[in-house]
């Protein structure tokens, strides 16, 4: 009895040394296979369904005051929002007449050159449940997952332009990169005259780096970058960037160049993924 | 006696249950950005405080979960957060004892030892791995923990029930 309650008093952990090294070589294990292949996803999906509800309850919040908003919004407001969506549809529409016919005749193009009818992408919506707290890695997480078809790949838009694209997709939701995280880089040309480059991002929503464009290139600050859909990963034509500086410095043998995101990167809610078959 | 202390267990694992809950929650919400760098490692405090409290019922394999959780919710390689808080847990687990009759000053200059460990490994798997990070993200969390252990340990020590005689200080 008394050596029972000496051994209360000094608890010792049993095996603790090799516990210890047993579950090191676990992380080890997992550390080395994560980047290199895909035999863990399994296991990042399983623990991502189980935090799946926390998630939602942390989000229930700001879901529930969206929803209060909506439904208490005054009833002028309401017909001054319809009066102004009506006047721009009917807008809308006058360029969508011109833009069937622009679309008939590029298909018409197209088939002439034998090239691949793309310009019919289906996009599907989907909300961001949280976003990364860590300000250098832009990653968000989103509401749909393998369930709902999501790929690793896929490319996500917003209403202006390109946000990012998938990184992991789980069973119930998908974690995507946007293109303003420092480890993401994007092909792009220009719209004006198709040149080719990359923008970088590097860690601030407002800001991209255009890297290599050579001191005599033909570039000028308002130019629209679009994808330029080398690299196989996006579509070519999505908007994604506006030069905003251009800084020469003869000594050095490319320009200083940065651009902002057309994309809202850091104010949208609700994003579109392109759907666009997995091998194209 | 023994059946009271089987009632202990149990209720201790309920409360450590929501109390994991709780901080993975935390670790999930998304801060201001002027606060974000400073948030304390919430996973890694309980677990500090439970393998000295109570390092029979919660120690590695308790880390070992809960790395994994936080691995997953930062987006993280699997196995960062998941071997930092190992190599933490085991030297807070081995040495709960010294830990215990620190007075609370020693304790908290030791918490800053160990989260400096703790993010040291994180940066050095980031390095290996290629990841980018800044200073402030190595740096801040530190410095949330330095401040946020004093009121969690404060609050945590007022809910388990402890069958060892604590030493007050």
């Amino acid at each position: 009895m008394v050596a029972k309650k000496d051994d209360h008093s000094r608890p010792r952990i049993p095996a603790l040394t090799s516990k210890f090294l047993f579950f090191v070589i676990l992380s080890a294990f997992m550390l080395i296979n994560d980047q290199r292949n895909d035999y863990l996803s399994l296991l990042r999906n399983s623990i991502a369904i189980a935090i799946y509800p926390l998630q939602s309850l942390v989000e229930a919040p700001s879901r529930i005051t969206t929803w209060i908003e909506k439904r208490v919004v005054s009833r002028e407001m309401l017909i001054e929002e319809n009066r102004n969506l009506q006047d721009q549809e009917k807008i809308n529409l006058i360029i969508l007449q011109r833009f069937a016919s622009l679309e008939q005749e590029n298909m018409r193009l197209r088939r002439i050159l034998d090239a691949v009818d793309r310009l019919n992408h289906e996009v599907e919506i989907a909300r961001i449940i949280s976003t990364n707290s860590n300000p250098y890695r832009h990653t968000i997480t989103i509401n749909k997952g393998i369930q709902d078809g999501v790929f690793e790949g896929q490319v996500l838009l917003d209403a202006d332009g390109v946000l990012g694209q998938i990184l992991h997709s789980n069973f119930l939701t998908s974690e995507g990169i946007l293109i303003s995280d420092a480890d993401h880089a994007i092909p792009v040309q220009i719209n004006r005259n198709g040149l080719r480059t990359i923008a970088v991002g590097n860690g601030s929503f407002s800001k991209l780096n255009i890297p290599y464009i050579p001191n005599n290139a033909d570039i000028e600050i308002g130019d629209l970058f679009v994808t330029s859909g080398f690299g196989g990963k996006f579509p070519s034509g999505y908007p994604v960037a506006e030069v905003d500086s251009i800084i020469s410095d003869p000594a050095e043998q490319f320009l200083t160049v940065s651009a902002t995101p057309i994309a809202q990167l850091n104010q949208v809610r609700e994003l579109m993924l392109l759907r666009t078959a997995k091998n194209e | 006696m023994n059946k009271n202390e089987k009632i202990n267990k149990s209720q201790n694992r309920i409360i450590a249950f929501s109390i994991f809950t709780i901080t993975m929650m935390l670790t999930i919400i998304p801060f201001p950005e002027f606060i974000v760098h400073y948030m304390p490692d919430w996973g890694l405090m309980a677990l500090i405080f439970l393998s000295i409290n109570l390092p029979k019922e919660f120690n590695l394999s308790t880390a070992f979960f809960v790395g994994l959780i936080t691995d997953v919710i930062k987006g993280a390689i699997l196995g960062q957060h998941t071997l930092s808080s190992l190599i933490i847990i085991f030297t807070t687990t081995k040495y709960h004892l010294q830990l215990r009759s620190f007075t609370k000053i020693q304790l908290l200059a030791n918490i800053l030892l160990l989260s400096i460990l703790y993010h040291f490994i994180l940066f050095w798997v980031n390095g290996v791995a290629g990841v980018s990070s800044s200073l402030e993200s190595y740096w801040g969390p530190i410095i949330g923990n330095f401040i946020a252990w004093p009121i969690i340990s404060e609050i945590l020590s007022k809910y388990f029930i402890y069958n060892t005689p604590r030493k007050e200080v």
